[in-house]
């Protein structure tokens, strides 16, 4: 059953795409723009409309969109500033359902260019058509095709379809999360860099993708709120389905004022930013890895029920900075006690003392990692909220093998793992062995430790929704009894 | 965009009883209009005393020798009091003096701390917990919260703050009283609420004891 439409769902999966001043200059955003979709999976037609050309890359090339052969659901706007608004016209005038425009030089530049920009959403809204912009790459959506990030694809990585869906005010930010997300982790369901939020912007986007089956965990980055109580709503329903996180950028006074006259809005204290998420019961990041390695974390693992870590190493040096990384960040690291004391100590010749982190040596194998997982964090018993797996994988016992054997583990546990690793050539691919199994990998402790704070602060998110979903039910049947 | 509002303070016995009102306990004392009084004030009160200035001109008394600390006779108040009038005098010329609150000092606590809130634009209004005294902003410590607070959050604001450990038995001693500072943070939340034209609270510092909290200093803007 198609779910019911919503604001997104002509950005994302549209029947059609016109492309207002496309190009054959792959320098020119038009002429990216064009290539791109043509090359990819769209699978609908795809339109150039420019007057300058009859024809462009060996298709035709019409003159405006009224002289298109049908209705265009989408179109995106690649000319420079001035055309903008006349293109938006048009495009309300045969009834598209979306338009994009992607150049800068409206709000942010000043009180003409905020002038021309609100003229353009009404234009849009009085016509029923959602605008996504401008002053931003638009959107890219990994399953459908749709990609108007007027970056070539030899400059900025691709990700393959999969769960995270980001959304950013900022366009640098939106390009960073895409390119990360194209080397790693689980792939992207749609990438939204809206800009001036003249129309469209994060409330809508949350709203749509809590009921969006394809998103797993949403990776939000602001530097200003158009509606705080609507956020609030939009971002506390999102939460209540599925895992976000988000980095309000622009914390201090420097970077504050530098957000003011980046997009013409005002910033707003930064600190009052983490009291609303903490209400709306989102994630709060500290910077770019935390937001993309905590988005991470969260679409490949469940939230980590407490605080307890278990940090599992084949070299001390990185159990030892995870300890101290954990201390920082106000994780615990109990000893490892009881059977499983006694069944690792029958294990491991390493295993003198019941100490965290679990220090399994350089020659441990594979098989090494799994028993102390097995014995130590899969039990219901287990003391261990979250586990973080540090392998050397240059060690000579370790190999891809271990990716489905710490998979497994963590699964069997019902809690989440993590894993540190380093390695050269082979490394590579026993980190993507670890990645397609569903285990994060993170390149130092730091990070580490950091994606399962993430994975904490979900599960306390998750466990405050719950008493308040709990008090609310019961408030209501005291209400009830009162009634009858 | 609104318009910037000039914000003013509320004078301090306006902000003290709007927070009493909400539970909110300040170290006893009385206010009076002049200097001369301030002996017989202090002899109705326990020594040590506080004796602080009070003028419109005066927000960060601190900073301005508006306030004297550690008196040991209704006399010795009263000098005080003609002494910081004095200087006042001399350093703002022609300001306004609203005469000089008397207060029994409170001892040394287990903890300074800040209990905050504003008005956000955005979000509505929004309250802080943290360390405070008179390097609050060096140490950075501030957890908010919206208002009104729910499930938690005032519990979960002390104690995920960076000086909690200071309030829990700290290298022997005692614990503090976690409940009565939830209570001054859930005051200042319903402050905020109840009082729109409430644009800033600012109790700092708040001391901590093992059975009591008590806001030592209070600034409140409308």
């Amino acid at each position: 059953m198609d779910p019911a439409p919503n604001a997104l769902d002509s950005l994302r999966r549209p029947r059609s795409i016109a492309i207002v001043g496309a190009s054959a200059d792959g320098s020119k955003a038009g002429g990216v723009i064009l290539a791109g979709l043509l090359s990819g999976t769209f699978p609908g037609p795809v339109w150039p409309v420019n007057p300058r050309h009859g024809s462009l890359l060996g298709r035709p090339c019409f003159p405006s969109l009224a002289a298109l052969p049908s209705m265009p659901e989408l179109v995106i706007v690649a000319t420079p500033a001035a055309a903008a608004p006349d293109a938006v016209r048009e495009a309300a005038a045969v009834g598209a359902r979306a338009v994009v425009v992607v150049a800068s030089g409206f709000a942010e530049a000043g009180e003409e260019g905020r002038r021309i920009q609100d003229g353009m959403r009404d234009v849009a809204r009085a016509a029923g058509m959602r605008l996504l912009g401008p002053n931003g790459l638009g959107v890219m959506d990994p399953r459908s095709g749709v990609d108007s990030f007027f970056i070539p694809a030899g400059r900025l990585g691709r990700p393959r379809p999969g769960p995270i869906a980001v959304l950013s005010q900022s366009g640098v930010f939106a390009l960073a999360a895409v390119e990360r997300l194209s080397h790693e982790g689980p792939g992207v369901s749609l990438a939204l860099s809206y800009g001036n939020r003249a129309d469209l912007g994060e409330s809508d986007a949350l709203e749509a993708l809590a009921d969006d089956p394809g998103t797993g965990a949403v990776a939000l980055v602001m530097e200003s709120v158009d509606d705080g109580p609507r956020f609030l709503h939009a971002a506390a329903r999102c939460a209540a389905l599925k895992p976000v996180v988000a980095l309000k950028c622009g914390r201090g006074e420097a970077g504050a004022a530098a957000v003011r006259s980046h997009t013409g809005a005002l910033a707003g204290r930064a600190a009052i930013y983490g009291a609303a998420f903490h209400r709306a019961g989102v994630v709060e990041a500290r910077g770019l890895d935390d937001l993309l390695d905590g988005a991470k974390a969260l679409a490949m693992q469940p939230p980590a029920p407490g605080r307890r870590l278990l940090v599992v190493t084949n070299g001390g040096g990185f159990g030892a900075a995870c300890a101290d990384a954990a201390a920082a960040e106000g994780l615990d690291l109990p000893p490892v006690a009881g059977t499983a004391a006694t069944a690792l100590r029958e294990r491991l010749a390493s295993f003198a003392s019941p100490r965290n982190p679990v220090d399994v040596t350089a020659v441990a194998a594979d098989g090494d990692f799994g028993a102390v997982l097995d014995a130590a964090f899969v039990p219901a018993g287990s003391p261990f909220d979250a586990a973080i797996v540090s392998c050397l994988s240059a060690a000579p016992g370790i190999t891809e093998g271990i990716a489905r054997r710490i998979a497994v583990a963590g699964r069997e546990a019902g809690r989440p793992v993590v894993a540190l690793h380093l390695g050269g050539a082979r490394g590579v691919a026993i980190g993507r062995a670890l990645e397609s199994a569903g285990v994060p990998v993170y390149p130092t402790p730091e990070r580490a430790v950091a994606a399962v704070r993430a994975l904490v602060l979900r599960g306390e998110a998750v466990a405050r929704t719950r008493v308040a979903t709990r008090a609310g039910r019961r408030r209501a049947a005291r209400h009830e009894a009162v009634l009858s | 965009m609104s318009a910037a509002r000039l914000l003013r303070p509320l004078p301090a016995s306006e902000a003290r009883a709007l927070l009493e009102a909400r539970g909110v306990r300040f170290p006893r004392g009385e206010d009076v209009r002049d200097a001369s009084s301030v002996a017989a004030a202090a002899r109705g009160l326990r020594p040590p005393f506080v004796v602080k200035l009070l003028s419109p001109a005066v927000v960060h008394k601190t900073e301005h020798g508006a306030v004297r600390l550690g008196l040991e006779s209704a006399e010795a108040a009263a000098e005080a009091a003609c002494a910081m009038e004095k200087a006042l005098h001399r350093n703002i010329p022609g300001t306004l003096l609203d005469g000089f609150r008397v207060e029994e000092q409170a001892p040394a606590p287990l903890a300074e701390l800040l209990v905050g809130g504003i008005r956000d634009e955005a979000f509505g209004p929004a309250v802080t917990f943290g360390a405070g005294g008179v390097a609050v902003e060096l140490l950075d410590d501030a957890r908010w919260r919206l208002a009104p607070l729910v499930n938690g959050d005032a519990r979960d604001a002390v104690r995920s703050s960076r000086v909690f450990p200071l309030l829990d038995g700290w290298r022997g001693r005692p614990r503090a009283d976690l409940e009565a500072l939830e209570r001054v943070l859930d005051a200042v939340a319903r402050l905020l609420v109840e009082e729109p034209r409430i644009v800033e609270v600012d109790l700092n510092p708040v001391f901590a004891y093992p059975d009591l909290a008590l806001a030592v200093d209070a600034r409140v803007l409308a």
